[in-house]
């Protein structure tokens, strides 16, 4: 289904290693560790993994937070991934907004809600200040607040509010591609299916096209098109949504699907945990070399040769 | 399992603030029973911690107790003084925080910390506190507790610390342990591996729990009642199952039904709104501003309990017996249904 159109976003053996330390304390963390996706235009990419996993490096990595160790990144056919110069840095900046995750840490407290939101057309050299204002008071109007609103400062406004500030600032400026780094886990419950279903009301109206980065399964998959699950800076499974939820195949995603907790209380009770063990789990030729295997159409899964096999034994449901 | 153990009785605790008295807990009462686990479920803001710290004694300057008693052990806990307190907190009431790094002292061995807190007990030597730490590090699943004993918290993972602040609040042998939101910030394989965790040390030590959390589905496996808190009331209370399969006040649906599963994958349905300013408490239902279904009188007068079974209660005016009928929201009746159909 997705073959057919081009990708937006075509990421190749990304690499990011962080070093710290000199001499004998070096010591060398494999981030990101040689990944591959694309993502298609429309969609909703979701990234999933625990904390450490390098699924906020790699949103990192695409908007150029970082300069990746290796790899290549092409944005709409265009090279991202070469030296910072600042034609590319308007580029990124034109094509490419975050949401962030903490909604109190990631707005200026000193700025207004007007000064934060238009901070970005300002400096895309929109000078003319009513035309920005009217941009924001219709973007803020997009997101669920109001005029009255664009006066006031962040720490007036509670946290699902505050999320929908930062929205309006990654929207105003019209990207293509959102990144959204965990943008409902400091939020409650309520609060949460409230910013999920904004960010899909604004994905359909504008056309955006997202990457959505959490740790919880069970959030992403209320959102994404496919979903790829991170396991130690490796993306493990990439898979459409709805089949990595019935056919989890890597033993890392059934490990964290199985630790989900599920508003059941009889499931909950007869709920045995999987834990993942990286040793036990792969003891079928641990020496030759994985890579990603499509296993089924479009379900991609990290593995060696013989695990394939073993997976493939699987019946698909 | 039937005699209460702790007991509190229409508490109510404000907090000073510029702007006003901050009315976190307007009356909140229930019980806690030998051996039981019960759990308080509610939203920041809805006075689920300021409960427990009024249980601890741990409550902030600013705050004021305007009504209520905390019975334990045949004394009021609201008017013990701070050395009789002592005799209780970690004693006989242990407490396990939301953040595990900021409740371990960085600059202090592992050990160190724990043996600090057996020696509250009384005298010991330092051998056989060490035997007695080792054994509590064993006991709460922290492999090769020897060596693991004089090392400091950052060599600790999230849920290893975590398991250190368990075993610090078991070193005191306490009957009941309050369990402040313990797996918020772990990841979810490390999550369930600490309520496997806390599951099994209350049954090993008969421990009496309560259980505060923001996430409903934490509780449904450990929870044996659960206490639904909004805008410092309890609105609802009834045994996990009924909670879970017949909920009756319109927040617990609508709170269960914005839960995220790994079943339905429709859109999720969200509350409107947010929660009220506790400086100005609202009349009547607190939840009616946010409810689509409010009646007149939800915004007027304040409902009373309504009993749905001895252990089931909720305080709706939807239950009075000339209310409207009022249908719970459609994707929560798809899930209950589901549920009764797999387990049937």
């Amino acid at each position: 289904m997705m073959e057919n159109k081009a990708p937006l976003l075509e990421v190749e053996h990304l690499k990011m290693t962080f070093t710290s330390g000199k001499g004998k304390k070096k010591v060398v963390v494999n981030a990101i560790d040689d990944n591959s996706f694309n993502v298609y235009e429309g969609e909703t990419f979701g990234l999933v993994g625990e904390s450490g996993c390098g699924k906020t490096t790699t949103g990192r990595s695409i908007v150029r937070l970082y300069h990746p160790t290796g790899g290549t990144m092409r944005f709409d056919g265009q090279d991202i991934s070469g030296p910072m110069t600042r034609e590319l840095r308007h580029f990124l900046s034109d094509n490419i907004a975050m949401v962030f995750q903490d909604p109190v840490d990631s707005l200026n407290p000193r700025m207004t809600v007007m000064e934060i939101v238009e901070e970005g057309l300002k400096y895309r050299g929109m000078k003319n200040a009513a035309e920005r204002r009217e941009l924001v008071y219709d973007m803020l109007d997009k997101v669920g607040l109001t005029r009255e609103h664009a006066s006031r400062y962040p720490h007036e406004f509670s946290g699902g509010q505050r999320q929908r500030i930062g929205i309006a600032r990654a929207l105003v400026v019209k990207p293509k591609l959102i990144i959204a780094d965990e943008p409902v886990s400091a939020l409650d419950v309520s609060i949460q299916a409230q910013i999920i279903n904004l960010l899909n009301e604004l994905k359909e109206e504008l056309g955006l096209t997202i990457i959505f980065i959490a740790h919880d399964l069970s959030v992403v998959k209320y959102f994404s098109t496919r979903v790829a699950v991170m396991y130690r800076g490796k993306i493990v499974e990439m898979a459409p949504s709805k089949d990595l939820y019935r056919n989890p195949v890597h033993p890392y995603t059934i490990s964290l699907l199985s630790s989900v907790p599920q508003p059941d209380p009889t499931y909950e009770r007869s709920r045995k945990s999987i834990s993942y063990d990286i040793v036990a789990d792969h003891i079928e030729m641990p020496d030759e070399e994985r890579k990603m295997h499509e296993i089924w159409p479009e379900h991609f899964v990290y593995c060696n040769s013989k695990e394939l096999e073993r997976y493939q034994q699987k019946q698909r449901p | 399992m039937s005699d209460v153990i702790l007991s509190v009785d229409n508490l109510a605790v404000s907090f000073r603030s510029d702007n006003g008295m901050v009315r976190a807990v307007r009356g909140v009462s229930f019980d806690l029973k030998r051996g039981e686990t019960v759990a308080i479920v509610g939203e920041s803001g809805s006075g689920k911690s300021v409960t427990i710290k009024s249980i601890m004694g741990i409550l902030t300057k600013n705050a004021v107790i305007d009504s209520g008693t905390i019975t334990y052990d045949g004394m009021d806990l609201l008017k013990l003084s701070e050395k009789e307190y002592h005799h209780i907190r970690g004693a006989k009431i242990g407490l396990i925080f939301q953040d595990p790094l900021s409740a371990l002292n960085p600059l202090m061995k592992i050990g160190h910390q724990i043996t600090e807190a057996l020696r509250l007990n009384g005298p010991i030597s330092k051998e056989e506190a060490r035997q007695r730490a080792v054994e509590l590090m064993d006991s709460v699943g922290i492999p090769d507790a020897q060596r693991r004993f004089d090392q400091y918290p950052f060599q600790f993972s999230g849920g290893m610390r975590q398991r250190v602040v368990i075993a610090i609040a078991l070193a005191r042998d306490p009957e009941i342990l309050i369990c402040d939101e313990p797996t918020t910030a772990l990841d979810v394989t490390v999550q369930a591996k600490i309520l496997d965790l806390i599951g099994e040390i209350k049954a090993k030590r008969n421990l009496s729990i309560i259980f505060i959390t923001h996430d409903l589905g934490v509780v449904a496996s450990i929870a044996d009642r659960i206490n639904v808190m909004y805008a410092g009331k309890i609105v609802e209370t009834g045994t996990t199952e009924e909670i879970f399969f017949d909920p009756r006040h319109p927040y617990t649906q609508a709170l269960l039904a914005s839960m995220p599963d790994l079943e339905t994958s429709e859109k999720l349905a969200s509350i409107p709104g947010v929660p009220p300013n506790m400086i100005y408490p609202p009349k009547g239902d607190a939840f009616a501003a946010r409810n689509p279904n409010a009646l007149k009188i939800d915004f007027e007068r304040e409902p009373p309990f309504f009993k749905i079974s001895d252990t089931h209660y909720a305080a709706t005016w939807t239950l009075h017996p000339y209310a409207p009928k009022i249908e719970m929201p459609g994707v929560l009746k798809e899930r209950i249904e589901r549920m009764r159909r797999n387990h049937a």
